[in-house]
């Protein structure tokens, strides 16, 4: 497997050349980086040249790396100059039978935005809506990007570290008004188990 | 001639007889239905069904609040206060399993040290009116008083997998 | 006259042919449909999200939540995303274990799928012929995991514990006598592996018995010949797995072309089909079933003449056994470890995918090093394929909508996760 993915990985480099952030092999799998301006048009490459033809998007998603690393509060303490949010996306190729790894972040952390990969793979659709949904990633270009997993009309976007597990608000049905209600939550915080980060290598198994 | 043949199958509804054959013949096996609740259907000595807190045949209570099942527990439905007793030992003062929340996945048994909580067979519990699932150490002392001779038995058989 | 607009039906969120709480938003312009548009996330329980506040361990239980036609299949690539960051092999028994429970897991899937669909779209008797035998799975797996349906059986380095020695027998009551007892008790009398093997024994007959009902019936043929096709090149582009996939003529499966656990080592068949129509992956599904039924032959003859462990002796990832953890004081540390602070993961990513019965299920997880996922994010097969819901619909009659929620497979909790 591990020739194969180095075979790709060259593939990769004389394909994409400068518009390659860095590439990484690691644990069996490839993961390519690149550049928020170059994400529609490599999307397009890697679908279409023949020596990758990635005919298949087989997941895309959101990742908020707000607290990576970080424990105890998980409140946004994410240093301004670092992106914050990504989209990773992976790919399968039917005929070459290889898996890629791509990631792209967003520049701007306040207001997320991404080319749509809607018109390169039609199956993206759901999983851009629902990023959006989660994360807040704006996808440019998206044809329908609405709200798809929460409730109608919620506000925020739950999946964000700086979003309590709780939620901020709660609904029941109210008696006396005869109708479904919303209120704060009254939901109190529990953590059983702190989220612990050991040193390096703590409970190391086989590798490294 | 396929043709032909495809045409008389057609007409004289061959499929459907054969499909009504099926039917027919389960007319005459033997049935599989279950007379609930009279009869109930076999159950195994893992099922987890309603928790209990066990007794050591002395009498003592087994728990000893090391808290590992409140820990482990996924759903945060077990809640538990400890204090010293008179004699010097901690036990719990309180123990309480939300039955609502609790997704029965059997981690609290796996983690206790001292197989006091166990989850049972009994499976046709209910409450009436908010908060009665919400069972205390005295209801889960009372299930476990009520089915020991069962639970040690199934405990028993199952511990060379364990 | 006014111009005939056309007319909005909304189809669920509770409606009986929509598998659970679909709300169908379905354009029509007299009978046929112009557009349809699937409002999920009534069941959305933010899987992912709560993974992130559980050590690793504690998550394994919600997985089987996800798809709940076919529950100890989903707790397989999250564990094996854990392993595979990890590093750690899991004993070859425990992967038997968990190829056999697939794909019992499989035709659990399956019974329900096309027992469902066929009273969807009109056969009634189908779906009580299917849970009779979904009723012996169910007794398998609670025979092994102690719950019927959802098991939390599978763990980081293996699976909990070894295939019990008996199965649970029926008792003579005044419904009952020993004569009936004991004739339903002789594929009880032996362990559970004899009750697997008599179940794949006796198997086949009831496919036969599932086809002859629908394969040839002309009522089935009409209701989904020709509806929902699905082109090869559309198949890929929607980014369609499974039996879906297969059902469009690509011949696809992770079992085969990336080969997890044990796969590499049984002999089996992929079904493909031909036109990419709701009729061909109803005869792949069938098929899948049959294969299956082969694969869980091999794994209960294997099981049989190869006892051993079934779980990794790391004490860093599995907890001991419990004579052990009595019996030694470090053994009771690592115990005390493992079920209160968990597993330790090293920092890195990884995407698992395996061959699930409805596509391709996959979970990514992303480490920083913590007790807890930093994000774990599931890729269920029905998101993908609901979201065609659109371009498959188009066009049909309002009833064929129907027959499309039907052969995609969709379950709720794997939708909506």
């Amino acid at each position: 497997m591990s020739a194969k993915l180095e075979q790709l990985s060259q593939s990769l480099q004389d394909v994409l050349g400068e518009r390659i952030v860095s590439i990484t092999n690691a644990l069996g799998e490839l993961t390519l980086v690149v550049a928020a301006a170059d994400y529609s048009a490599v999307a397009t490459i890697l679908r279409d040249h023949p020596d990758l033809r990635f005919e298949q998007l087989i997941d895309l998603c959101g990742v908020d790396y707000a607290a990576y690393g970080q424990v105890g509060a998980m409140l946004g303490a994410h240093p301004a100059d670092q992106p914050r949010f990504a989209a990773v996306s992976h790919l399968l190729s039917i005929s070459h039978n290889w898996r890629l790894r791509l990631r792209v972040f967003a520049t701007d952390n306040d207001f997320p935005v991404l080319d749509s990969l809607t018109p390169v793979w039609n199956g993206v659709n759901w999983f851009e809506r629902e990023a959006f949904d989660l994360f807040g990633i704006m996808f440019a270009g998206h044809t329908d990007l609405r709200r798809i997993l929460t409730d109608y009309g919620f506000v925020g976007h739950p999946f964000r570290k700086d979003f309590p597990i709780s939620g901020y608000v709660e609904m029941r049905y109210d008696a006396e008004q005869k109708r479904v209600i919303y209120q704060p939550v009254s939901i109190e915080p529990r953590e059983v188990t702190p989220r612990i980060i050991r040193e390096e290598n703590y409970g190391a198994t086989g590798r490294g | 001639m396929g043709a032909l043949t495809a045409f008389f199958k057609s007409l004289f509804l061959k499929e459907l007889f054969q499909g009504l054959a099926v039917t027919g013949r389960h007319l005459f096996v033997r049935k599989i239905t279950v007379q609930f609740p009279e009869e109930k259907t076999p159950q195994s000595n893992r099922f987890r069904g309603l928790h209990a807190l066990r007794r050591y045949p002395n009498g003592e209570e087994r728990c000893i609040a090391c808290k590992l099942c409140e820990a482990v527990c996924p759903a945060m439905a077990i809640t538990i206060e400890s204090a010293e007793r008179e004699d010097a030992t901690r036990r719990t003062t309180r123990y309480d399993i939300d039955l609502i929340k609790c997704i029965y996945c059997g981690f609290c048994e796996e983690a206790c040290p001292v197989d006091a909580i166990v989850m049972t067979r009994i499976f046709e519990y209910h409450g009436e009116k908010p908060g009665d699932l919400y069972y205390t150490k005295q209801m889960l002392l009372a299930v476990g008083d009520k089915n020991e001779v069962q639970i040690a038995k199934d405990r028993a058989q199952d511990a060379p997998y364990r | 006259m006014a111009e005939i607009q056309n007319y909005t039906l909304n189809f669920g969120p509770q409606h009986p042919a929509a598998h659970g709480v679909l709300r169908l938003v379905l354009e029509l312009d007299g009978e046929m449909v112009v557009r349809a548009d699937p409002h999920i996330g009534l069941l959305h329980r933010a899987t992912e999200k709560l993974a992130e506040q559980k050590t690793w361990l504690q998550s394994v239980p919600y997985l089987d939540r996800l798809d709940y036609t076919s529950m100890l299949i989903n707790e397989h690539p999250y564990v094996m995303a854990i392993e595979r960051l990890l590093g750690i092999e899991v004993p070859l028994r425990a992967q038997y274990i968990r190829v056999l429970f697939d794909e019992i897991t499989r035709i659990h899937n399956h019974l329900l799928s096309i027992g469902t669909q066929a009273l969807d779209v009109g056969a009634m008797t189908m779906v009580l012929y299917t849970f009779r035998e979904r009723e012996d799975i169910v007794d398998m797996m609670e025979a092994t995991t102690g719950a019927r349906m959802h098991g939390a059986y599978y763990r980081p380095g293996g699976v909990y514990r070894d295939l019990p020695g008996q199965m649970p027998r029926y008792e003579v009551n005044k419904f009952k006598n020993a004569k009936t007892v004991k004739a339903l008790n002789e594929a009880r009398s032996g362990s559970l592996l004899d009750f697997i093997e008599d179940f794949s024994n006796r198997f086949p007959g009831y496919c036969d018995d599932y086809e002859t009902l629908l394969t040839d019936n002309r009522i089935w043929k009409q209701r989904l010949v020709d509806i929902g096709i699905v082109s090869k090149e559309r198949a890929l582009q929607r980014g369609f797995t499974g039996p879906m996939l297969r059902g469009s003529g690509v011949e696809w499966d992770l079992r085969k072309k990336q080969p997890y656990e044990v796969y590499d080592r049984l002999d089996f068949d992929i079904p493909v089909g031909v036109n990419g129509d709701c009729y061909d992956r109803y005869l792949v599904r069938m098929e899948e079933m049959r294969q299956a039924n082969r694969i869980i032959k091999q794994c209960v003859a294997w099981l049989r003449d190869n006892p051993g462990p079934v779980i990794v002796d790391n004490h860093k990832v599995a907890p001991p056994s419990r004579e052990k953890m009595k019996g030694n004081m470090e053994e009771l540390i690592h115990h005390f470890k493992l079920f209160t602070e968990g597993i330790h993961v090293p920092s890195g990513e990884v995407y698992a995918g395996i061959e699930h019965a409805k596509g391709e299920f996959g979970v990514y997880l992303i480490s920083d090093g913590a007790n807890k996922p930093y994000r774990m994010k599931l890729r269920s097969a029905a998101f993908t394929h609901l979201s065609a819901m659109d371009e498959m619909s188009k066009g049909h009659m309002i009833a064929d909508a129907v027959t499309i929620i039907g052969t995609m497979d969709i379950v709720f909790g794997d939708v909506d996760r």
